[in-house]
């Protein structure tokens, strides 16, 4: 029985690890530029499904995750001349847009205003230097292992700042904590997530 | 251009924990948080700072938390997605045509249907219409052909003959027994005819009325056209008229476009005294 729910609770990162090794992302981009219809076609099934679920996670809605995945890709689709599929990620740019389209919606239904800066976070250029291949590495396997390790405390405070857009300020004020507290805990999980990543042994 | 780690910023504004400017490894902890756009605006301003100034450590490592960023947004349970966004996205790329699905199909058959059944509304009250319309213009010709009837009838200055009932005088032709009827002339009005059981003729044929001149010799003068519908027979010719010039009025049939002088054998004649 506990074979099955983790196999269940794996399945999902499995399949999208199957994904991501269908093919190399440098190709993909090129294929875009050269304005090939089936490139978006092979954007869809490599990246679609992560950028849903994120989207997904944070608007909490199937019409509106739909429209931004829509706008997501195809503003993916429309910037692509300017990425370097050589040298930068394709996945963790789909990805950052993704979240930040769909922060964007959140902070608007919630009277919050568009928050600042998340347009220049979308910048190709700041993908630079991080490895095409990166999502499919085994650095991923280990941050999983890493955040799986967290305290709950400290998954909340994470899950608030990737999935609502909240500031330390708002952290605090949510989890009814000192924004040093606050702190604390997002220092500390990054830290040992950022040490898994860079393939250090994370304790 | 930062060429290494920049050295501490000696002009950054106040935090709000520390007034103080942070090195590049300092600066290291903040970067997820700067790339999801969350950090405190105090911390944001100096990490813009480096980054504005190329400060490559800067750079490198804003690229390493971009990219642990990415694998904890890409840890989210898979959603449910629906089948149709691949279509929409194909279709906006010019690579498919949208697809309707079974709800547009159907939606599209029903307005079909629809625009079909009042389009045949819409030709079925036309037809009505104009029925009614035509039904209105023969009454209203059968208005005035009464109208025209009763002043020829209540003057007293009109002159009368009947005809009808089998074989005619002067070896015209039998018209059936039942046939019968009477001409009114009358200086003003003209000639009104009057039958009944006048046979209704074959298409192309009509009855001619003809004015025949007491003058010994005088051709029969054309009253014009009239038709039948079997049971009665209502004409009018308008016009002044020398009544006293006309001996008898005579029917024969020719057809449809009338003749100058009479080609058949007369089917009666009213004799006038």
């Amino acid at each position: 029985m506990r074979f099955l729910t983790l196999l269940a609770a794996g399945l999902p990162y499995l399949l999208m690890q199957v994904a991501l090794r269908s093919g190399g992302d440098a190709d993909l981009v090129r294929r875009m530029k050269a304005r090939q219809p089936k490139a978006m076609s092979d954007l869809y099934s490599k990246y679609g499904q992560a950028a849903y679920s994120i989207i997904f996670r944070i608007v909490r809605g199937a019409s509106a995750a739909e429209d931004l995945l829509h706008e997501t890709l195809l503003h993916v689709w429309n910037r692509a001349a300017s990425f370097d599929g050589e040298r930068a990620s394709l996945g963790a740019w789909v990805l950052t847009i993704a979240r930040a389209r769909a922060i964007d919606c959140l902070r608007a239904a919630e009277g919050r205003g568009v928050a600042k800066g998340l347009e220049h976070l979308e910048n190709a250029d700041l993908f630079h230097g991080i490895d095409p291949e990166h999502l499919s590495s085994d650095a991923t396997k280990r941050v999983r292992q890493a955040f799986a390790k967290l305290s709950e405390k400290q998954k909340l405070a994470l899950a608030l700042a990737y999935f609502e857009g909240a500031s330390e300020a708002e952290m605090a004020d949510k989890l009814k904590q000192p924004v040093a507290t606050i702190r604390e805990w997002t220092h500390d999980a990054l830290e040992g997530l950022r040490s898994a990543h860079e393939g250090a042994k994370f304790v | 251009m930062h060429s290494k780690a920049c050295a501490p910023l000696t002009r950054g504004r106040n935090l709000s924990e520390s007034s103080r400017t942070l090195t590049c490894a300092e600066l290291a902890e903040w970067f997820e948080f700067y790339a999801l756009g969350v950090l405190d605006p105090a911390i944001q301003a100096q990490v813009d700072t480096h980054l504005t100034e190329a400060c490559k450590t800067c750079a490198a490592n804003l690229a390493k938390a971009t990219a642990l960023n990415s694998i904890l947004l890409s840890m989210v349970p898979n959603a449910a997605m629906p089948s149709r966004l691949k279509h929409r996205l194909l279709a906006a790329v010019g690579h498919e045509r949208p697809r309707w699905g079974w709800a547009g199909a159907m939606a599209t058959m029903l307005m079909l249907i629809v625009a079909l059944w009042l389009g045949y509304e819409e030709r079925q009250r036309g037809k009505e219409l104009a029925d009614a319309r035509q039904v209105l213009m023969r009454v209203a010709s059968e208005r005035d052909q009464f109208s025209q009837a009763l002043a020829f009838l209540s003057d007293p200055a009109t002159k009368s003959a009947s005809f009808g009932g089998g074989t005619q005088p002067g070896g015209t032709r039998p018209i059936g027994k039942q046939a019968r009827g009477q001409v009114f002339l009358h200086s003003e009005f003209g000639v009104l005819l009057v039958a009944s059981n006048l046979p209704a003729l074959a298409k192309g044929k009509a009855y001619e009325m003809w004015l025949i001149p007491r003058a010994a010799g005088a051709a029969p003068r054309s009253a014009g056209l009239f038709d039948s519908n079997g049971t009665r027979a209502l004409y009018i010719v308008n016009g002044p008229l020398d009544v006293a010039d006309i001996a008898a009025v005579t029917v024969t049939v020719e057809t449809e476009k009338g003749s100058q002088s009479p080609t058949s054998p007369v089917l009666f004649t009213a004799r006038l005294n």
